[in-house]
């Protein structure tokens, strides 16, 4: 038996309706390790997030008309997933349709995807942190070894985001890889896809992306390019230690 | 004028349609004695890689180990280059520029120049 070998992937372990979100972010993180999982998972399109910002692109595959940002299911576990970078004039309205989506569909739990900046990548040491809105979730990151993140700051679409979910009752958890910042690196969303793998208590085969991995950093540079210029702006602007926080 | 204002507008997208070479994608970051520009260059070897300097600018060629295949716009491209022409930034002691390729990433250091004279306080 080897690592990395599939479990019957029929019925997943898990009860609990869990959401993943995967947006462009840094090192195409959540979207690269989010692809992945719904492609091991067989993950089943079930819909589009509707919203009116994001209708202004529509993605046409062998005659077959998509949206920018789709939703799959497979059993209790969902998965949304934007192809197009989230700026800050969208992201208050995507926070606010997965919130809605999330009600509706009972959703316990959203889990979303990213990538956080490494000072010196090196990939035997890269972490994944993980950051909840919600007690109740401390539980996940210890029976997972997901170290928590523990000061910093997060910036961006990400921060708009976890500010609505934040304010809102449904328990989310934010898992950043380190990874390089500015180029899409799937070496690190291994990194993710392996946590995902654990919080499912579900093993995920990483082989055929490891065979991609050159074809996914060629894939993603228009993305990577793109999703950059929505980051830098606010990157610059951010100050650059953390103010002390009176509690 | 409109061509070059039109060129620039569509020219992310479609540069490499028009050279028939990829453009990897780069990022300059400014440390207190050099610059290091990054370049990420996939599915290249190191041998295949050729920088070249002229007084302002800075070029990276590098062959790719495979054909890259990318089908858009009902036609399908066949790319086989990686190339990018980045100006130099400013005061780079261009004589002692050094590079390393690591995990399919080029990294060139650029030490500044250091000027300047101590100030004597009274």
């Amino acid at each position: 038996m080897t690592e990395n070998r599939p479990k019957k992937l029929e019925k997943l372990p898990t009860p609990l309706p869990i959401l993943f979100v995967g947006i462009p972010g840094p090192g195409l993180i959540g979207i690269l390790s989010l692809t992945y999982v719904i492609h091991a998972l067989k993950m089943e399109t079930i819909g589009e997030v509707e919203h009116p910002d994001l209708s202004n692109i529509i993605f046409i595959d062998n005659g077959e008309l998509f949206g920018p940002a789709r939703i799959y299911k497979k059993g209790s576990l969902f998965a949304v997933i934007s192809d197009v970078p989230i700026d800050y004039t969208l992201a208050d309205g995507f926070a606010e349709s997965i919130i809605d989506f999330c009600k509706k569909n009972k959703i316990r739990m959203i889990i979303i995807l990213s990538g956080l900046q490494a000072i010196e990548r090196d990939l035997a040491t890269l972490k994944t942190y993980g950051i909840v809105t919600d007690e109740k979730l401390e539980k996940v990151l210890y029976e997972n070894e997901i170290p928590k993140f523990l000061s910093g700051m997060i910036t961006g679409p990400d921060a708009t985001i976890l500010t609505r979910l934040k304010n809102s009752p449904i328990p989310t958890m934010i898992l950043y890889t380190e990874c390089n910042f500015f180029f899409p690196d799937p070496e690190a969303a291994i990194n993710t896809i392996k946590t995902v793998s654990r919080i499912l208590k579900t093993e995920i085969d990483i082989t055929e992306f490891k065979k991609q991995i050159d074809f996914l950093r060629l894939q993603g540079r228009q993305l990577m390019e793109e999703t950059l210029t929505i980051l830098r702006p606010e990157k610059t602007q951010a100050p650059v230690t953390v103010p002390p926080i009176y509690k | 004028m409109f061509e070059k204002s039109l060129y620039s507008i569509v020219g992310d997208l479609f540069d490499d349609y028009v050279n028939k070479e990829l453009i990897p994608l780069s990022h300059l970051t400014e440390k207190e004695t050099e610059w290091i520009l990054e370049i990420d260059l996939p599915l290249v070897n190191k041998k295949d890689i050729s920088v070249t300097l002229s007084s302002r600018h800075i070029v990276i060629k590098a062959k790719l180990e495979k054909t890259y295949c990318v089908s858009k716009l009902n036609c399908v491209r066949e790319f086989n280059y990686f190339k990018k022409m980045i100006p130099l930034p400013l005061n780079v002691d261009t004589r002692k520029i050094s590079a390393k390729f690591n995990e399919g990433i080029l990294r060139i250091c650029m030490p500044k120049i250091i000027t300047g004279k101590k100030i004597q306080i009274e």
